[in-house]
């Protein structure tokens, strides 16, 4: 998904690029006068333009050993009244939280029913007993894309930049568009790990589409969906085929899958020099495959297949013949003709069930990491055996795991835990539940895993990480007040030229310093008698560091002099105030966040009144709900669902209160300097990894 | 070259002659033919076993990456009474505590009893200015050896005084003894001792005595002693952590409870 992601965004760039120069074809000569030129896309649009939703996703993705959630948009049409919608795996394959927002504005609460990565398509539908306006659902329908041909008038629809409902117009540039090697071609372009390139050629047009437009129709002047936009190359987009996504909608609404054969052939097209006229080249055959039992190895000629007669001169014939062998009946007995060394031979395989290339990342916070099970397919790049055993996806820095030595890092695969045998994640999730069952950690356990070749034993200390050591830093007296630097320009200018000393830039109220008379303005010269050399910036903290060598409650006698004139103070030594308040934290781990109580010194900095009752926002995590909701550190959170934060205290009660009910909506008020705002906070509840495993 | 961990090598590296301080070891020499060997054996035997190897691993976050670090822990310490309080360099401990505060994460800390057995220690206080850390046992234990802490003691310049160390593991962490004067006495704020002897990071968290045996202070490093006078806020409010930690339990008697042999 990282890469996929990475090579779409590298696409979508070059996309964007030019969209910024292209010109305009907007809604309002599309929708405009009815000239016999726009009669078709006035149609169209027509047909379309209510169908088409704005899909706010919140999607997850392994990083850190975290399923770290980020916020997405992207684009999709509604295809069936009971509310389902087309749009790509990458759009809404992950998503945690789905949000359609509708032609008008309403937005729709949406689940993902099932998606397909190879195609990256998705489907997903409407939560129409939350839709509020009474208006039948527009509903569009699939056209045949086989029809298309190059220089044919399209729309692309959709949610560009994640603003509301667009069109723009092109003609098809190509109907089976590949992607060059440099752009993610070869089938390097994969979406969990399948080659999505491997069985889609795209249809390339010229209709503008950026960021945000994944997953929204290619329209003909019919109003019919011809293709599914995934991609951009420069200026050209590109969308799946409707005929495709059609096939691929139908079994996923049906089945909540797509059924597909796997033979273990990897086609490619014929290299030049090889000589043969025709056929589709094996390039390699994966062990323990039927094509590997069947006897077929690299370098045969495949000339037929199941009857059917196939061929790949260049790369754009391959998705053809990929989607023939992955569409025969799971099962089946196929007869292979091929050449080997210009005999013909012939083979027969059985076709077996093709699996997801990869099984769904699931999130162990106990140990630092996000783990999955292993399907045939990843067993066998993996050159396991079996299945059996869980995959590290994504190590936390500094987590159990990480911390094991040896550690576990990604790619390595568990296989026992404490002697027990981790087959999938539903076991290893409940070796996590049963070892922390009295306890929250951290507690050691034996983990036998494989690195490659080597199998390793290690202990991972799983569980919450243990509460820091209650280490106390000395108490050392602190001047309440802050320095600045006299240099020598600033003497100079100060007519001080030649005094050492150092600016009071602000003395805190209430303290002693203050107490004793000193004033912001005030220069000091002499501390204890001696000279308070403060030249440089960097000098203001040998002050400090000077003053921490007494002793707290001892009464010094200052020096200062004010507009020019030398006067005494005596100051009575108090604790640093960065240390006399070691504010009391909180740490959420379901919205991600710390607070921690506001300190004296933190009000004074800040400027917080004093009778401001809040807590700090100490940290969001990255990716968490708190973050992605929009709350930041440094926030001061006033109340949450409009009960008062005045302390930790408070806000722990509450934001636990907000778990257990499992809050579809929390509403933070927060400060964020001299404003205030509400912030609604959306999580999705945690899903188990056995429920995560049933989508496997 | 030596090995760093070859024995001779500990023992250069306490003793800590190196080209750097030529001028001040031979002040030394000249110093310490002042006190007597006999002085000296008195000295040594009575406060040897207060001074205690440390072992083990310390955790923290380091600030600037947020990675969590794992330093291993090796030198020594001064226990300062019979609850076990130990006075140790926070280099020691693998801590670089003139950051500010440490984020201690986790410490598996042991110090190694005069007797052969081991004792698990928990830090209790740092001081980042002093890079020093106070440690406690874990568990309470049986009377510890302790040095006679008296912050009173004073001393003026070029007077004798004699540290007590220990040598690490490859010197089968024997005692070690090493005599040399005062060389720049700081008074204000506090008192701070320098000496020739005390030169080398090895040094810092053993204690040097008078003339006479009394305890004058604590090397901190940097050819730098506190005297005990001005260690002793620390030391107090190491007692009060203590107190807030755990409530205090009556030590039993015998052997420190978790030692083994």
């Amino acid at each position: 998904m990282h890469t996929t992601a990475k090579i779409f965004r590298a696409l979508a760039a070059l996309a964007a690029a030019l969209a910024w120069t292209a010109p305009s074809t907007g809604h309002g000569a599309l929708l405009g006068s009815g000239s016999a030129n726009n009669e078709g896309v006035e149609r169209a649009v027509a047909r379309m333009y209510k169908a088409l939703v704005r899909i706010q996703v919140v999607m997850e993705e392994p990083r850190s050993g975290r399923l770290e959630k980020r916020v997405g948009a992207g684009s999709g049409a509604i295809i069936s009244a009971d509310g389902h919608i087309i749009s790509n795996h990458h759009v809404a394959g992950r998503a945690r939280r789905l949000i359609c927002r509708m032609y008008d504005g309403e937005e729709v609460d949406a689940r993902l029913v099932a998606a397909d990565p190879l195609t990256d398509l998705a489907i997903i539908q409407l939560d129409l007993t939350k839709r509020k306006s009474k208006e039948s659902l527009q509903v569009a329908r699939f056209g045949d894309s086989d029809r298309l041909r190059v220089g044919d008038v399209v729309l692309a629809m959709g949610c560009p930049a994640a603003v509301s409902q667009s069109v723009t117009k092109g003609i098809v540039s190509n109907t089976q568009l590949m992607l060059p090697s440099y752009a993610g071609g070869d089938f390097q372009f994969r979406e969990e790990g399948e080659p999505v390139g491997s069985v889609v050629r795209w249809i390339g047009h010229d209709a503008v589409i950026y960021p945000g437009n994944s997953g929204g129709p290619l329209v003909n002047p019919a109003g019919e969906i011809v293709g599914i936009n995934e991609i951009g190359l420069g200026s050209l987009g590109g969308a799946i085929p409707s005929n495709l996504a059609k096939y691929v909608t139908e079994q996923l609404i049906k089945q909540g899958r797509v059924d597909r054969s796997w033979t273990g052939i990897e086609g490619q097209a014929r290299p030049k020099n090889m000589g043969v006229e025709r056929g589709v080249v094996v390039g390699g055959v994966l062990p323990d495959s039927p094509a590997a039992a069947a006897g077929l190895r690299a370098g045969d000629v495949v000339t037929e297949f199941n009857g059917a007669t196939v061929d790949a001169k260049i790369p754009e014939d391959l998705p053809a013949f990929n989607r023939l062998l992955l569409g025969t009946p799971v099962g089946k007995k196929v007869r292979l003709a091929a050449l080997r060394a210009g005999q013909a031979m012939e083979f027969f395989l059985v076709t077996r069930v093709r699996g997801k290339a990869w099984g769904d990342d699931c999130e162990f916070k106990d140990w630092g990491m996000v783990a999955r099970n292993l399907t045939v397919i990843s067993a066998i790049e993996k050159q396991q055996p079996t299945t059996n055993g869980v995959l590290v996806v994504s190590v936390g820095l500094g987590s159990a795991v990480a911390e094991a030595k040896p550690s576990l890092t990604e790619g390595d695969i568990l296989i026992e835990v404490d002697g027990q045998p981790v087959n999938n994640v539903a076991a290893l999730e409940a070796v996590t539940r049963t070892t922390l069952e009295h306890s929250e950690g951290p507690k050691p356990v034996l983990v036998k895993f494989d690195h490659g070749p080597m199998r390793y034993l290690t202990v991972v200390r799983i569980g919450k990480e243990k509460k820091r050591a209650d280490v106390e830093p000395a108490r050392k007296p602190g001047l309440p007040a802050e320095l600045q630097a006299l240099s020598p320009d600033l003497a100079e200018a100060l007519h001080l030229k030649g005094r050492s000393g150092a600016l009071v830039a602000f003395v805190y109220p209430g303290h002693s310093a203050e107490k004793a008379g000193l004033k912001q303005g005030d220069i000091l010269v002499k501390f204890d008698g001696e000279p308070v050399r403060c030249e440089r910036p960097e000098d203001v903290d040998d002050v400090y560091t000077q003053i921490r060598r007494y002793r707290i409650g001892r009464t010094v006698e200052c020096e200062v002099l004010r507009q020019g004139q030398p006067i005494r103070l005596n100051l009575p030594l108090e604790e640093d105030l960065k240390t006399a308040e070691e504010p009391k934290r909180y740490k959420d781990d379901v919205f991600d966040l710390t607070v921690e109580n506001l300190t004296e010194l933190e009000r004074l900095h800040r400027n917080i009144p004093r009778d401001l009752q809040g807590v700090k926002i100490a940290h969001c995590e990255t990716g968490g709900w708190a973050q992605l909701a929009g709350l930041a550190g440094g926030d001061i959170l006033l109340a949450m669902d409009g009960t008062t934060t005045a302390d930790v205290d408070t806000a722990e009660r509450l934001l636990k209160t907000a778990a257990q009910d499992k809050a579809r909506r929390v509403v933070f008020f927060l400060r964020r300097g001299v404003h205030t705002r509400f912030v609604e906070v959306e999580p999705v509840w945690p899903q188990t990894a056995a429920a995560a495993e049933q989508h496997d | 070259m030596n090995n760093r961990n070859s024995p001779r090598a500990a023992l250069a590296r306490f003793i800590g002659r190196t080209c750097l301080v030529p001028a001040l070891l031979l002040a030394a020499g000249n110093a310490s033919a002042e006190m007597s060997q006999a002085t000296m054996t008195a000295i040594f035997k009575a406060n040897k076993d207060a001074v205690l190897n440390i072992t083990g691993l310390v955790k923290f976050m380091c600030p600037h990456c947020s990675k969590i670090h794992e330093r291993e822990a090796h030198g020594c310490g001064t226990v300062v009474d019979a609850s076990g309080l130990m006075i140790v360099a926070g280099s020691h401990l693998g801590l670089q505590l003139g950051d500010g505060k440490v984020d201690i994460r986790e410490s598996h800390l042991k110090a190694l009893l005069p007797t052969g057995g081991e004792i698990a220690m928990k830090i209790l206080l740092t001081d980042p200015d002093l890079e020093l850390a106070i440690l406690a046992p874990e568990q309470p234990a049986a009377p510890f050896k302790a040095v006679v802490w008296d912050p009173a003691v004073q001393a003026d310049l070029l007077a004798d005084l004699f540290v007590i160390g220990r040598l690490d593991k490859n010197m089968g962490n024997q005692s070690v003894a090493e005599p040399g004067n005062i060389n720049a006495v700081e008074r204000k704020p506090r008192t701070v001792y320098l000496s020739n002897i005390i030169g080398r990071d090895e040094h810092a968290g053993v204690p040097a005595f008078t003339a006479d045996g009394r305890l004058l202070g604590i090397c901190i490093g940097e050819q730098t002693l506190m005297a005990t006078g001005e260690l002793q806020d620390l030391l107090d409010q190491a007692r009060q952590a203590a107190a807030k930690a755990a409530p205090p339990k009556t030590a039993p008697a015998g052997a420190p409870e978790g030692a083994k042999p």
